[in-house]
């Protein structure tokens, strides 16, 4: 080849990508959240999308849609435009328990489903004086009489509604407006255990008001490393609440690609998790597919739970 | 502590944190003048910006603002009947006859400076007392809060100016408002008719806006041309301020609306709605010139005032050492810590003393730079009101659509309020007092909530309260109340219907 | 003020019949949970009812606030409340801008009677001021309308 047919090859390979990334996204995307800024969703969604802004080298605008208990902001990206434009913020929340018992706009179907990126932490504490030191201690008392727990709702009353239905506990749910006010509760020896987040309960855990008796979730809690998870002391269960993105379905197949990969890539990033640590979440970096059938796994298990306990509609 | 407290003074004597002790100051009194838009909405709208600085400069920011909208929620009080913010919904009653007197400027000036003393009163509380109220809020469990609602409910006596009937038709429709939404308990959503915007409940915003804000427009429109019979205003700032006999009879009130405000403000549940009613109530009982309630009575505003303003502070002992969130703006407050990486809780003392102590310092330097703010600039409002009304009333109409949209973005609320205005006017045209409808709306929610937690605990043994003590007593103020508000009021001589 | 009170009355008691019909479709009491969903609001049905009946045998006496006069026969009540009430019809339709201007217009002209000339450049003023005040100094995301596109496009305004 001589230099000018190189010349141009090089100048029409370097073309190449910028025609390749004229074509989408051209400009900015807009992601709903499901609640109130300042919050634990809004902020580490903020986080995620900071760094898919560098990716998708567009702007990523956050609007908050608050209400409905986190069904507002997935309702409404569902009757939006199909162009890949307009997303929303989906959790455990909106897919897997408000659909038992509120009349929706949507289903699970409604949606093109982007990839998960932050997971929920859950622990069980008791009061500090209690007399139960182990998992196993609660779990035989509760067995034999009935034991009151706080928590803030979903998905942590479900898992416990599960031990009832396992092991014969008889553990009564009392809920909170949110879990801060729900670990008080049990600092104010109201109720008998709580089950909540980890930002809420490690103040009292550190200053010794309330015990740790497990982590509730798949791992171990970064701050108590000696205190095991229930599947570790010999409860099969876990509970779990991913977050992640949806669109309206429909979407062509390759933006959905493209924005799952940018969202996947974001919510690897350590600015990332260093927020997400600080609500007492983890990074949680799902493939679309796999965030998916998540929700509907949970959405089929919940149910039952839900009607059992009289708090489903349907 | 008092090297703590020298340290927040050195921590705030930054050029950055006393321009942000301003700003907050300044932005905040202008959220609360401005109706609608409140100060969850604009927290949420810098909260991004206060990302950029770090921890203690963006609470000082944040929470400069939060108190600047105690004291800006006023004037539109005094001066338009909208209350700038729930907490306000009380001046509005004698705030406002005050206004129509003549002696707004009196009224804006007491509430300037009964919020000072009432707020620093409070900042000195949460300086001095967080540990053992912390203490109490953490005793507060379902029992004691219902008790404490149903004894926030049984003020309604006091208000039953308009006749009992009247005031029961009131809070109990202000119940039942409260009860639309999602079930506290179960999730099932009531009265909801598939319209998604009061699956959240009816909104506030819509609520007092409407009932105040938009049927005082509708009653300003029937006023014809004549002005509000203003006496010609004083001319010099001094004019503006309260006369010697208003000052003394302030005193006490302001005293007691401080020291009630905190410890009402303090309990999450409790709040700065219940604080100011509550003030109300009391003073109403108290004052050697009950007539003049409704009317104008300087007690009526220094009281309530004073009190929102120290509930205020109060608020921020849960929310420092308990990480309790008692409303949406320290709601706000809280995400803001742990975006900055702050746990509150009681190891915030140790762990960032610098923090803490910069936050308190800014909250008296905010108490006073708020007052030197209001004072002068009560003249100014005041001439506001000279305005020709088809001005005022255009104005007004559009703040509180514009106001009423932005706290949710959705355009229900904007047709409910709208809904509101014609129901305000109509009640008001009746002889109803609007104030037990609040009442009843705010409080309402928890105690079915706290009620039914409650008996969820005790699985059903309503009898377990005799285990309360605090829940208890608190009942038996509750009897004490209504007997006292309905069985040996002092009735007037001449039936009265001043009561709105 | 007691055709008033009465009238309210009338009203409540209408409202308690409907609340409680549909407060019946609620649950009233679980086997796990104690009181149901609909317990609180069928009794406070019952008791609006019941204060109702009190309100209207006993509707007061007094001033009526706002004068005697029917308010129906006010021009200037009549175009107010139609101002309210558009806006908030309208809204969703048209945007703010649009209808807020309107409304101020409709009130100026016809409701306080002022040449059009005044009644057009307040209406500008004021609704140029909120917009510039909520809108683009404050970061309100305002309703969606063609106005509102406009100006947004200018980078001054964010839809909501």
């Amino acid at each position: 080849m001589n230099r000018r047919q190189a010349l141009l090859a090089t100048g029409g390979t370097l073309m190449l990508p910028s025609l390749a990334r004229a074509a989408w996204p051209e400009r900015e995307i807009t992601v709903l959240v499901a609640y109130g800024a300042g919050g634990s969703t809004d902020v580490c969604t903020r986080a995620v999308a900071a760094e898919a802004e560098k990716i998708l080298n567009v702007p990523v605008q956050i609007v908050n849609r608050t209400g409905g208990q986190g069904t507002s902001a997935p309702a409404q990206a569902a009757t939006s435009r199909p162009d890949g434009y307009t997303l929303a913020t989906a959790g455990m929340a909106a897919l897997a328990i408000m659909p038992h018992v509120l009349d929706l706009s949507y289903t699970l179907d409604s949606f093109s489903y982007l990839p998960g990126y932050a997971r929920y932490l859950y622990g069980i504490a008791v009061p500090a004086d209690s007399p139960f030191r182990t998992m196993a201690e609660l779990i035989d008392a509760g067995k034999q009489r009935r034991l009151t727990f706080a928590a803030a709702g979903a998905p942590q009353n479900i898992g416990m509604f599960e031990l009832n239905a396992r092991l014969r506990t008889r553990f009564g749910f009392v809920p909170f407006p949110g879990g801060a006010e729900a670990v008080t509760a049990a600092i104010g020896k109201h109720v008998d255990f709580v089950v909540q987040n980890p930002p809420e309960m490690l103040p009292a855990l550190q200053s010794g008001r309330l015990r740790l008796l497990a982590s509730a979730s798949d791992v171990r809690w970064k701050e108590f490393p000696d205190v095991g998870t229930l599947r570790e002391q010999g409860i099969d269960l876990a509970v779990d609440s991913v977050l992640g993105l949806v669109g309206p379905k429909d979407i062509p197949s390759e933006r959905v690609e493209l924005l799952s990969r940018a969202f996947l890539q974001a919510a690897q990033a350590p600015a990332v998790a260093d927020t997400l640590h600080r609500f007492g979440m983890i990074p949680a970096p799902v493939a679309a597919a796999d965030f998916e059938r998540m929700q509907r796994t949970a959405f089929a298990e919940f149910g039952p739970h839900l009607r059992a306990a009289g708090l489903a509609r349907r | 502590m008092m090297d703590g407290l020298l340290q927040g003074f050195g921590v705030l004597m930054t050029f950055q944190n006393l321009s942000l002790c301003l700003i907050g100051a300044v932005l905040g009194t202008l959220v609360g003048v401005l109706p609608g838009l409140g100060p969850a909405t604009t927290i949420a709208l810098l909260l991004p910006i206060s990302l950029k600085l770090d921890p203690t400069g963006a609470i000082i920011l944040l929470a400069g603002i939060y108190y600047g909208v105690a004291y800006g929620g006023t004037i539109t009080s005094v001066l338009m009947r909208i209350p700038g913010e729930a907490s306000s919904v009380v001046t509005c009653i004698d705030g406002y006859a005050m206004a129509r007197k003549g002696r707004a400027g009196a009224a804006l000036g007491i509430a300037a400076i009964g919020s000072f003393i009432a707020g620093t009163f409070g900042v000195l509380g949460v300086m001095l007392l967080s540990p053992p109220l912390a203490e109490l809020v953490i005793a507060f469990g379902p029992w004691e809060y219902a008790a404490l609602m149903l004894a926030g409910l049984s003020l309604i006596a006091f208000f039953a100016a308009s006749g009992v009937a009247k005031a029961a038709l009131m809070a109990l429709v202000g119940l039942f408002l409260g009860s639309v939404g999602l079930d506290p308990i179960t999730g099932t959503s009531r009265f909801t008719f598939g319209i998604p915007a009061l699956v959240d409940g009816v909104n506030i915003a819509p609520l007092a806006l409407g009932l105040f804000g938009l049927s005082e427009l509708l009653f300003l429109a029937l006023s014809g041309d004549k002005k509000p019979e203003i006496l010609r205003p004083p001319s010099t700032l001094l004019g503006f301020m309260p006369n010697r006999t208003e000052w003394k009879r302030s005193a006490m009130p302001i005293a007691r609306g401080s020291v009630l405000g905190f410890f009402v403000g303090l309990l999450p549940g409790g709040g700065a709605v219940l604080a100011s009613f509550l003030s109300y109530a009391v003073e109403k009982r108290l004052t050697k010139y009950p007539e003049e309630f409704g009317k104008g009575a300087i007690e009526g505003v220094a009281g309530p005032e004073s009190a929102n303003n120290s509930g205020t502070a109060g608020a921020f002992i849960p929310l420092l050492t308990l990480g309790i969130p008692s409303n949406a703006v320290t709601a706000l407050l809280l995400g803001a810590l742990l975006v900055h990486g702050v746990q509150p809780g009681p190891m915030i003392l140790e762990r960032q003393p610098e923090l803490y102590w910069g936050v308190i310092a800014s909250m008296y330097l905010g108490n006073f730079i708020l007052l030197v703010l209001n004072l002068p600039f009560v003249g100014f409002f005041v001439r506001a009101l000279e305005v020709p009304r088809r001005f005022m009333a255009t104005a007004i109409l559009l703040v509180c659509v514009i106001g009423t949209w932005s706290t949710g973005l959705n355009h229900f609320d904007v047709l409910l309020a709208a809904a509101f205005g014609i129901v305000g006017f109509l009640l008001r045209r009746g002889g109803f007092d609007l104030g037990p409808l609040v009442l009843a709306y705010v409080l309402g929610p928890t105690l079915e909530r706290s009620l039914r937690q409650a008996l969820l605990i005790s699985d059903g043994d309503l009898t377990q309260v005799v285990h309360h003590p605090i829940a208890l007593g608190f009942l038996i103020v509750s009897a004490a109340v209504l007997l006292s508000g309905l069985v040996f009021r002092k009735r007037p001589a001449v039936v009265q219907d001043g009561g709105s | 003020m007691r055709g008033y009170a009465r009238g309210v009355g009338i009203a409540a008691l209408i409202f308690a019949g409907l609340a409680g019909w549909e407060a019946s479709r609620l649950q009233t009491w679980s086997p796990f949970e104690g009181p149901g969903p609909g317990l609180v609001p069928q009794i406070l049905a019952v008791l609006i009812a019941i204060a109702a009946i009190g309100v209207m045998a006993a509707p007061g006496d007094g001033e009526l606030e706002g004068g005697e006069a029917s308010p129906l026969r006010s021009r200037c009540f009549l175009a107010y409340g139609a101002a309210m009430l558009g806006v908030a019809i309208a809204l969703p339709y048209l945007g703010f801008i649009v209808t807020g201007f309107a409304a101020t217009l409709l009130v100026l002209r016809f409701g306080e009677n002022r040449p059009m000339r005044e009644s057009l450049l307040w209406s500008v003023a004021l609704v140029a001021g909120v917009t510039l005040l909520f809108g683009t100094a404050l970061g309100v995301p305002f309703p969606e309308g063609a106005a509102e596109r406009l100006i947004a496009s200018f980078g001054l305004l964010r839809l909501g």
